[in-house]
C-alpha cells in the first residue's frame, strides 16, 4: 500500500458511484452548471453545520471561568449542566444567551469586587450541589 | 427621546438574543447532545492522514462519546436518501481520521431533512480496507488517469455531473 497514489476519502466515494465520471473530472471536466450550484450550497451548508457545532459546544461559562478557572472542576460542572439541561431546550437556550449577552459585562466592572465573587460562588456551589443530587 | 432611545436599545438587545437562540440550535444528531467536539471542518482545519492506505480526508464532525469510543459525522446536502457511495466515503473517513483519533468506532451520515444513520464501526482499520478494497482502487485508477472500463447505469448517469462529457452509448446528455 505504501506506493500507491494518494486519494481522498470523496474521490473514493465518487469511485462507488462511478470510476469513469471521477476520471473525466480528473481530465478536468467541470461538473455541469446544476451540480456546481448544488455542491456549493453543500459547502456552505457544511460550514454553517461545523459553526453550529463549535457554536454548540463552545466553553463560554465566563463568570466560572474568572472565579475558577477554564478546567476546573467547578467551571466543568457548569458547563456539562448547560449542555444537558439548558441547550436541549429553546427557554434554556434563550437563558444561556442572554448569560452570555451580559455576562462579560459583569465580569468586566465587577468581577474584582469582594461581594459579586462571594454571591457568584455561592450560586455556583448550589447549582453545582443540585447537580451532583440529580 | 431618551425613552425611545432606551427602548431601541431594549429592543435591539432582544433582537440579538432571539437571533442567537434560533442560530445556536442543538447538534442535528440528538444523541450526540452534550458530547465533546474534538474536530469541526470549518473551512481552515488540516485533513487526517493514513500513512498506512494513502488516504487523506477532512471529516465534518468528531464527537467524543466516551472513553474508548469516538465517532465521525459526515453531512450530506441532501434529504431522504444515503446511496452506497455516501458508505464508502464514511469509511475511507474513518480510516484517515484513526490516524490521529484511532477509538473512532462509530460513524453517522447526517441529512438535510435531519435525518440520519448510525454505522457501528468496531472493525479494525485493515478490515475496513478491505471492505473498500475495490473503490480504493477505481479511485487511485481514476487518480493515475487509467480510463477502467464500466458499465452504464441509467439511474446514475442522470444524476451525474459530467455525463456531458461522457461517450458510454445509453447516456441522456
Amino acid at each position: 500500500m505504501g506506493t500507491e497514489p494518494w486519494v481522498n476519502a470523496s474521490e473514493v466515494g465518487q469511485a462507488k458511484f462511478c470510476p469513469h465520471s471521477l476520471y473525466l473530472q480528473k481530465h478536468g471536466f467541470k461538473p455541469n452548471r446544476e451540480a456546481s450550484i448544488v455542491m456549493r450550497k453543500g459547502t456552505q451548508q457544511h460550514a454553517r453545520n461545523a459553526q453550529k457545532a463549535i457554536v454548540v459546544e463552545d466553553k463560554r461559562c465566563y463568570i466560572a471561568t474568572a472565579l475558577y478557572g477554564v478546567d476546573h472542576p467547578n467551571t466543568i460542572a457548569l458547563r456539562q449542566w448547560r449542555d444537558t439541561h439548558l441547550t436541549p431546550h429553546w427557554w434554556g437556550r434563550l437563558i444561556t444567551n442572554g448569560y452570555y449577552g451580559f455576562s462579560p459585562l459583569l465580569t468586566k466592572y465587577f468581577g474584582h469586587t469582594r461581594i459579586f465573587r462571594w454571591v457568584a460562588k455561592w450560586l455556583i456551589k448550589r447549582i453545582t450541589r443540585i447537580k451532583t443530587n440529580a | 427621546m431618551l425613552e425611545l432611545l432606551i427602548l431601541g436599545i431594549m429592543l435591539l438587545i432582544f433582537a440579538m438574543v432571539i437571533w442567537r437562540v434560533m442560530s445556536t440550535k442543538s447538534p442535528p444528531i440528538k444523541e450526540l447532545n452534550g458530547k465533546k467536539l474534538l474536530y469541526a471542518d470549518s473551512g481552515g482545519g488540516k485533513p487526517f492522514f493514513s500513512r498506512e492506505y494513502h488516504i487523506q480526508s477532512k471529516p465534518d464532525l468528531i464527537y467524543r462519546l466516551n472513553k474508548e469510543s469516538d465517532a465521525v459525522v459526515e453531512y450530506k446536502h441532501r434529504e431522504k436518501c444515503i446511496y452506497p457511495s455516501d458508505e464508502v466515503q464514511l469509511l475511507a473517513t474513518v480510516i484517515a481520521a484513526r490516524s490521529k483519533y484511532p477509538n473512532i468506532n462509530v460513524g453517522y451520515i447526517s441529512l438535510a431533512d435531519g435525518t440520519f444513520q448510525k454505522y457501528e464501526l468496531p472493525e479494525p482499520t485493515s478490515v475496513l480496507a478491505e471492505r473498500i478494497s475495490l473503490e480504493l482502487r477505481s479511485a487511485r485508477l481514476a487518480t493515475a488517469k487509467f480510463n477502467e472500463p464500466v458499465t452504464p447505469d441509467p439511474a446514475k448517469c442522470n444524476a451525474c455531473s459530467v455525463r456531458y462529457a461522457c461517450n458510454y452509448a445509453g447516456v441522456e446528455a
